[in-house]
């Protein structure tokens, strides 16, 4: 039986969330205990909400607070989902089970090389990262005493490495200009620029805006245009 | 509110986002000047993801072990081997300059 690609493509992304997730319930535990903590990470499904949320509140802050944080931080959602919408086809119901199985790793991995994304590859990305995220959730909650750090064993430096994995063929793809050859500035540009505004707006912002305010810069694609090849038999 | 509400409100508003696009937009050609952009998005995004993940910590930005091992995993990347080999270098170089 085939492996779906989407699964496949997953398990490296699947196996570093634990340490992340074990990290949660090790965070989360002392402060909403176990149960919620494990509940939280079934329900909600992002590192980055349930992170900002927990923190508030193990400074002391209030839930409403904590409420605004954890959704601001998914707030990059919002134009992946829209990002994704034109490569859906089908009803509604359909279209909306399969973007509710967005993830970062997933709408990278569920790219093609024309530009659409492949909605069965995310699809198939969801469930991996699912039980690590609420596996990893549960053994941080009830088994932190007994683990090793994970900053210890430099596992925090893994999710990023495999970000840049993806980062470096995203860089030198070329979806309107195959043929050509040497750097793409534009695309160079946008990853500098990006990588900037994210880092420039870290201290200002709360949590999830500098990631947002960095994937915005692909809006400069409005007025710096795509190379594209000249089509033979064109008259101009 | 209590913590259940906070849960529900945060697992809601997160399915929220990501299906809103495709609850209006789905299936819908766009226009080719925001086809440029979409194209963008992923890279915009990859970019942002890697900086705050090696360079930053909360609301600080801090280089540390992360950025040196980050760019060792860069060259292995660069070296084509795969990435769960780059990961695995990143992190045990990561480790060794964390037990000084």
């Amino acid at each position: 039986m085939k492996v779906p690609t989407g699964l496949r493509k997953s398990m490296p992304f699947a196996l570093a969330t634990i340490p992340v997730g074990i990290a949660f319930g090790v965070l989360a535990a002392p402060e909403l205990g176990a149960f919620f903590t494990i509940a939280m990470s079934a329900i909600v499904w992002a590192g980055g909400a349930q992170f900002a949320a927990v923190s508030i509140l193990s400074s002391g802050g209030a839930l409403l607070p904590a409420a605004v944080a954890g959704i601001v931080a998914n707030a990059r959602y919002l134009p992946m989902g829209f990002a994704v919408a034109p490569s859906m086809s089908g009803p509604l119901h359909r279209r909306m089970f399969q973007a509710a199985t967005l993830t970062d790793a997933s709408f990278v991995i569920g790219r093609e090389p024309d530009g659409k994304f492949d909605l069965d590859t995310i699809a198939w990305a969801a469930p991996l990262q699912y039980l690590a995220w609420v596996g990893g959730t549960v053994i941080g909650a009830i088994g932190a005493h007994a683990l090793p750090d994970p900053d210890a064993l430099g596992l925090d430096v893994v999710y990023p490495v495999f970000f840049l994995s993806l980062l470096i063929p995203e860089l030198r793809n070329r979806v309107n200009d195959p043929a050509s050859r040497g750097w793409d500035r534009r695309r160079l540009a946008v990853v500098l620029l990006a990588g900037a505004t994210a880092a420039s707006t870290t201290p200002v912002a709360p949590a999830g805006i500098p990631i947002v305010a960095g994937s915005v810069v692909a809006f400069v694609g409005l007025a710096w245009r795509a190379p594209r090849r000249i089509e033979e038999g064109r008259s101009s | 509110m209590s913590i259940w509400s906070l849960i529900l409100v945060l697992g809601i508003a997160g399915v929220l986002m990501k299906v809103i696009g495709p609850a209006l937009a789905g299936g819908k050609k766009l226009p080719e000047r925001l086809g440029d952009v979409i194209d963008l998005f992923p890279l915009a995004l990859l970019a942002s993801l890697v900086t705050t993940g090696v360079a930053t910590h909360g609301q600080a930005i801090v280089i540390d072990d992360r950025l040196v091992g980050a760019a060792f995993g860069l060259v292995v990347l660069l070296l084509r081997a795969p990435m769960v080999v780059a990961g695995a270098v990143a992190a045990c170089v990561c480790a060794l300059l964390r037990l000084q």
